[in-house]
């Protein structure tokens, strides 16, 4: 204390945060019917270095981004170990700024482990690994911002409804990065058995108290959530890669949820498969190939 | 049988019976589905149908019986190790002392064949191990394609076994492919 400047007046010793008025956020509301899906864009090749490419982005209201960029195949490490078919390896990185409010740190957490993990189970099996042996893909998905809150996704110390909805926005998160991941890795030309497009339907209680199922459900819209499955859906082959579900549901009502959830896929595959040919048509109208514009028309007009 | 101007991974092909699936489709539920998102085509002598990509890998994977350059990073007497250039990613390889020539394979000397820094045009014949590819150059068009002398001088072939300074006139071995 002997050496403070008693003389002048000081400054706090502390940093202060600047006292901040804030209205309360508006109470969410469902705007949307039960079985609307949200509109999805979707774009390949938007970046150059990598073999293949996907931005995912969904309209506003919503505000998930993703982007995807697929490398390979190329030699695999020698610390990887041979492996006569292709190794598929994904990675999901949050941004330092995708996430509102707080700042999320560089280093890798759990759940961007656990995520990773869900998506390279998700992809690795639309791949066909054994047309490249011996080599690595790499699959790198990073989110630029997320939809509704992304920390609390067990929602073990939320409030009830609250907690569940809270884990929608990591499921969303997912399902963003299956369909742009596997946009990404048909762009990049690697032979694949089909295209996998994830679907989300979540089981929720409506006003009259009873439940319902709702396609596509986001966190902003304020379902009282009571389980959300999310799928990962190859639809030409019929074929479910990942069943991620969180919440606590009956055995019919899952089976009736997880449906919904791969009608959703089958809708969101119409999209990738837009996405995907987009590049197509570009190659075809650089070949001047008459035939090619006749078949498709040029403006894709993506619906989910 | 029409088939579509372009198709999607998981599309199935319509083709007539005894159509071979060739490269970019596989068979699925014994129909000729689609791996690629290209341009199907069907070739009638061969009656195969194939798919061409959109877009190609940026660096395609060396495969058996393929023909591909690849630059010596090291050798020792047993064999030359090398690196085969693919786009922007490279594989290693190797080419073992009796893969050199197709004669006389004992009396071989990897250093009288390829140094580090050549250039050879070299074939396929394994995958091989975790590490390396297995290559050969016997053959006549298969060897070192560009040298450069202990001098850093720029060589060129003079037999098959040979090649030559091209201001010095210095003759340095080399295991040399015939000039296309």
């Amino acid at each position: 204390m002997a050496l403070t400047d008693r003389r002048r007046v000081n400054g706090p010793a502390l940093p202060t945060s600047i006292p901040f008025y804030d209205t309360p956020a508006p109470a969410p509301t469902v705007s949307r019917s039960p079985t609307e899906l949200r509109k999805i864009f979707l774009k390949t090749s938007l970046t150059p270095p990598a073999s293949g490419s996907a931005f995912y982005e969904l309209t506003p209201p919503s505000t998930l981004k993703l982007t995807t960029s697929v490398y390979g195949p190329r030699p695999l490490p020698p610390s990887a170990g041979f492996s006569p078919t292709a190794r598929v390896t994904a990675e999901l990185k949050f941004a330092p700024f995708s996430t509102r409010g707080e700042r999320r740190g560089y280093v890798r957490d759990g759940l961007e482990r656990e995520l990773s993990l869900q998506l390279q189970i998700a992809i690795s099996g639309m791949v066909r690994a054994s047309a490249y042996p011996k080599s690595g893909i790499d699959v790198f998905v990073t989110v630029l911002d997320c939809e509704g809150r992304i920390e609390e996704m067990i929602g073990v110390d939320a409030a009830e409804g609250e907690g569940e909805r809270a884990s929608l926005g990591a499921m969303q998160v997912l399902t963003g990065a299956i369909t742009c991941a596997s946009t990404a890795i048909a762009d990049a030309g690697i032979e694949c058995v089909d295209l996998v497009a994830a679907g989300m339907a979540a089981l929720v209680e409506a006003k009259d108290g009873k439940d319902m199922v709702v396609m596509d459900p986001s966190p902003l819209d304020g379902w009282q959530v009571r389980a959300a499955v999310l799928v990962g859906y190859m639809a030409a082959r019929d074929e479910i890669t990942l069943v991620w579900s969180r919440g606590e549901v009956g055995v019919e009502e899952f089976t009736g949820v997880m449906e919904s959830a791969v009608e959703v896929a089958t809708k969101v595959r119409g999209v990738v498969n837009d996405a995907v040919r987009e590049r197509l048509v570009a190659l075809l109208k650089a070949r001047g190939k008459k035939e090619g514009k006749k078949a498709i028309t040029e403006d894709v007009e993506m619906t989910g | 049988m029409s088939l579509p101007t372009t198709c999607l991974p998981g599309q199935p092909l319509p083709v007539s019976p005894g159509t071979i699936p060739g490269p970019g489709t596989y068979i699925s539920n014994s129909e000729i589905t689609s791996t690629l998102t290209g341009l199907p085509s069907y070739n009638a002598t061969t009656k195969t149908i194939s798919v061409s990509p959109a877009t190609t890998l940026p660096s395609p994977l060396p495969t058996i019986s393929s023909t591909v350059l690849a630059r010596v990073t090291r050798i020792n007497p047993r064999q030359a190790t090398v690196a085969i250039l693919s786009g922007s990613d490279t594989f290693q390889g190797v080419i073992r002392q009796q893969d050199i020539r197709a004669t006389e394979k004992d009396k071989v000397k990897v250093f009288e064949s390829f140094r580090p820094g050549d250039v050879v045009r070299a074939k396929v014949i394994s995958l091989g191990d975790l590490q390396n590819y297995y290559l050969t150059t016997a053959g006549n068009s298969l060897g070192v394609v560009m040298a450069v002398s202990e001098e850093g001088e720029e060589m060129v072939p003079v037999s098959w076994r040979e090649m030559r300074g091209m201001k010095t006139g210095k003759v340095e071995l080399r295991k040399v492919a015939k000039p296309i």
